[in-house]
């Protein structure tokens, strides 16, 4: 009645928003430090979209964007905050690559499967540790969940240099998957694999489970309003649980994306800050699953730019970093709802 | 000092409400002028861009025949003119004196004479009986303590106009009595005060002149020794007052609960088993008043209404019978069904429903969309599988549900609005609607009485009996005792955590004021009660 929009769509606007006024500063930016400001800004807004490759290596960053972001919007839905998503990324990751290296016995299909789990497993296990923590000793999830991730972390990146790798080569890396084990690629020889139809089916799930099933509801309600969710008989602790657990499954399922699909193979730093991307694009997108889409592809987009100009014309390192900054401080200012109304 | 708003519009285009539309208001020094009007007339937006904190859209405000034009709250507070909320927000880790002296313009860079300063505020608290200590901590105050710090901050800014945004809506009667001391000795000082107000008999006993507001407009300014409630009331709703019974007339009304009591068919009417039953109940829990040894009984079809005052263990009472606090030690029955720390939601299975009196916190999930807030009971029914997770919710009947409920209440909006869009009066209504449509034996009904304007409390009475005509029992918490005289069938008075009176009303309705002193005095124990009364006689 008072001409508030609907979630979803103040959800598209803030992306719409933020990511509009990034490339503006973009623009203004590459106008002023680029030596040649139309080949750079020609490279920055067309180079992700190029050529078969770049498309393909876009759209798989938007594949893992997506799976990370999907379990930072799941947390915070349900009332918490996961701050871990890297190291669960990263040890999620480590879990698949230790089942696709070993059991030679599997057919490569039932062995990518079991590593989806492992990875899922063990995502699940580290967001849920948090969530128990929080629920039974009340330590603050945000700092708990940060600490378990930069703990495993030089835990995940010894085992990669040291038991996994791969003695003939020279990267601190395990050895390439058989290519049995690795997810069908769609754009050959770009890293474009399964993992985006995965990514997109699983953006539906959660966005169904979410707003059409009385446990979605419930999560929902205990997310926004805890007191509320203890009158309607349904304690909102429990959901705290699930919320981390769901966020952490997601994350580690990211991980095998990562390594099953984009890469083929595990090498230390995989994840390359993937979580913390994660993070931005759901903010982006104010934490609605639908709204993750435009987000995550705009993010790929402006990443792979940054990252092709770099390459094409002597885009210096510290402006695209600077350009991920703007666009993280944008997302954070909550401005965007109010304007949302206005139209 | 003369205040005169003149054709004064408010119009907030972030959401479409034209709050006010031509509202006049005369304010002259030593007068309680009292501001009326139904929830969303406007009331609180006037006194709001009178006080600085809102801009008028159009209008004019002349003080002393010179316009002026507020653009913060600190320009009203030089020209004089201040506000107190109805729940005071003050700074936690604060005492007293140093909230008060937060926002007193001093010279810049001395420091401030703390000893100086408290002095200050403790010699103003005493001068007019405020019975303040400076150096109490803020969170220790209650919330008519809270309302008398923040009028000492605005006498501490020498403030000629104050404004009090619905004091007595949180307040017990007593302290209501001490307010309106308070204020009638400000009046005599020559200070002019503005009294927003739901309840009219109060209003016309303190105040010199009554403003009535409808729909944004001022309807009429009237001497309070020249009208009465029933004019009033009229004023207030106009042709509203056709469709929903005033409160004037219930006297006459056979709303009578009791009627409704004892069916005649029944043949004997003693051995009626309880329908709930407290015994020895001993609650202790942080932060709340504790209960010692508590023992009643509900039975089935009557009203059953708690009185006591803040502190007396009557909200821990209503949590621990709800099932939101765990009791020390005791029995909570219903229908036979043992419940003590078990929680709502075995309470609610037992078959009971809850109006609770922190509505907004506790019943209703601000942020999200108002049909989540809606379907919190209904979406246990309205499942379309019960065997295979997930289970998927019939989305369908649960909006028509909602829309049902929404139009019950004669609210119109989209059910995918943020609860926070709507109303304080709404949402009231809209709760009461959503607790009503649970076919529950018990209602557990907390202060129903706080944020409804007259014309929700009509329609709340209506439900009510309609309610106790199909069979209900109802539990009733109130601090107001003419609320739980004009509703209950039996009342017990809570003080000190204790059953200090249990007693049946008389069913007719002359003679239930006549058992009001008994319940005040019992309320505020008898040794006080006479203090407060001599104090209310001075």
């Amino acid at each position: 009645m008072k001409g508030v929009g609907k979630a979803q769509r103040s959800g598209m606007w803030g992306a719409l928003f933020s990511l509009g006024s990034g490339m503006l500063l973009i623009c203004l930016l590459i106008l002023f430090t680029s030596d040649n400001p139309a080949d750079t800004l020609r490279s920055f807004f067309l180079g992700p979209w190029s050529s078969p490759w770049f498309i393909g290596n876009t759209l798989d960053m938007v594949a893992l964007l997506l799976v990370s972001a999907l379990g930072v919007a799941v947390a915070f839905r349900g009332g918490t905050f996961n701050l871990g998503g890297e190291g669960q990324i990263y040890i999620g990751g480590l879990g698949a690559t230790v089942v696709l290296l070993s059991f030679p016995s599997l057919s490569g299909t039932v062995a990518l499967l079991l590593a989806a789990l492992v990875s899922l497993v063990l995502g699940a296990f580290m967001g849920g540790l948090s969530g128990l923590l929080k629920r039974f000793a009340r330590a603050d999830e945000l700092i708990t969940s940060f600490l378990f991730s930069a703990a495993l972390t030089p835990v995940a990146d010894y085992l990669i240099a040291g038991p996994l790798r791969d003695k003939s080569g020279s990267l601190l890396a395990s050895p390439r998957f058989a290519t049995t084990r690795i997810l069908p690629h769609l754009l050959p020889p770009s890293s474009l694999s399964v993992s985006l139809l995965w990514a997109i089916a699983l953006v539906f799930l959660v966005f169904i489970l979410m707003n059409r099933t009385e446990s979605g509801y419930r999560f929902r309600v205990a997310g926004a309003s805890p007191e509320f969710a203890r009158f309607g008989g349904f304690p909102a602790p429990a959901y705290w649980g699930y919320a981390m657990t769901a966020s952490g499954a997601l994350h580690g399922l990211a991980g095998f994306f990562a390594v099953a699909g984009t890469y083929g193979l595990c090498h230390q730093g995989f994840s390359g800050g993937l979580g913390w991307s994660g993070i931005a694009v759901a903010l982006i997108g104010r934490n609605e699953p639908l709204a993750l889409f435009p987000a995550a592809l705009m993010f790929a987009w402006l990443k792979a730019g940054s990252d092709g100009a770099l390459l094409a014309s002597g885009l210096q390192f510290e402006t695209s970093a600077f350009v991920q900054a703007i666009i993280l401080l944008l997302v954070t200012v909550r401005f965007v709802p109010r304007l949302g109304r206005s139209l | 000092m003369d205040i005169l708003l003149r054709n004064v519009t408010k119009y907030f285009p972030a959401n479409g409400v034209q709050a006010l539309a031509g509202a006049h208001f005369e304010l002259r020094a030593g007068e309680i002028h009292a501001l009326v009007g139904e929830n969303g007339a406007g009331k609180s937006t006037l006194m709001h861009i009178l006080a600085g904190q809102l801009e008028m859209t159009t209008g004019e405000l002349l003080i002393d025949g010179l316009p002026r034009v507020f653009q913060s709250p600190r320009d009203a507070l030089q020209a004089r003119i201040g506000m107190v909320r109805q729940h005071p927000g003050l700074v936690p880790g604060f005492t007293c004196w140093e909230d008060a002296f937060l926002g007193i313009p001093r010279p810049a860079l001395l420091p401030l004479d703390r000893h100086l300063a408290r002095q200050r505020f403790q010699e103003l608290s005493d001068r007019w009986g405020f019975d303040l200590d400076a150096n109490v901590k803020t969170e220790n105050l209650t919330i008519s303590q809270r309302q008398k710090a923040s009028i000492v901050t605005l006498l501490l800014h020498q403030v000629q106009c104050i404004i009090l945004d619905e004091p007595t809506a949180v307040l017990t009667p007593m302290e209501t009595e001490r307010l309106f001391a308070l204020l009638r000795k400000l009046r005599s000082d020559g200070k002019a005060i503005v009294f927003i107000s739901h309840k009219l008999e109060e209003t016309i006993a303190v105040a010199d002149r009554i403003t009535v507001l409808r729909q944004g407009k001022t309807v009429a300014t009237r001497r309070s020794t020249e009208t009465n409630p029933g004019e009033l009331t009229a004023l207030m709703f106009g042709d509203a007052v056709d469709r929903y019974q005033p409160e004037k007339t219930e006297p006459a009304e056979p709303v009578l609960p009791h009627s409704m009591m004892l069916p005649k068919t029944e043949p004997s009417p003693k051995p009626k088993e309880p329908l709930l039953q407290v015994e020895h109940l001993f609650v202790n829990q942080k932060d709340f008043a504790y209960l010692r040894d508590l023992s009643f009984s509900v039975l089935p079809g009557e009203v059953y209404g708690i009185a006591g005052v803040r502190d007396s263990g009557l909200e821990t009472l209503e949590l621990t019978v709800t099932g939101f606090i765990k009791p020390l030690r005791g029995t909570i029955r219903l229908q036979g069904i043992p419940l003590q720390g078990r929680g709502p939601l075995a309470f609610r299975n037992a078959g009971a429903a809850y109006v609770s009196a922190d509505r907004l916190g506790k019943a209703l999930a601000l942020r999200l969309p108002i049909i989540d807030s809606l379907m919190v009971h209904a979406h246990r029914r309205f499942v379309k599988n019960r065997r295979f997770w997930p289970r998927f919710l019939d989305l369908k009947a649960i909006r028509y549900r909602a829309g049902e409920l929404m139009s019950l209440c004669g609210i119109q909006g989209r059910l995918e609005s943020p609860a926070e869009a709507f109303s304080g009066g709404q949402l009231q209504r809209l709760i009461l609607a959503r607790e009503f449509a649970e076919e529950a034996s018990l209602l557990v009904l907390a202060e129903p009485g706080w944020g409804l304007d007259a014309s929700g409390r009509a329609l709340l009475q209506e439900r009510l009996s309609k309610y106790l005509k199909d069979g209900g029992t109802v539990l009733l918490f109130s601090t107001d005792v003419d609320e739980l005289l004009r509703l209950s069938s039996r009342i017990m008075v809570l003080r000190d955590g204790q059953n200090v009176l249990e007693l049946v009303v008389p069913e007719d309705q002359v003679q239930r004021p006549l058992i009001k002193p008994q319940i005040s005095a019992a309320m505020v124990g008898t040794g006080t009660a006479k203090e407060e009364i001599r104090e209310v006689l001075a």
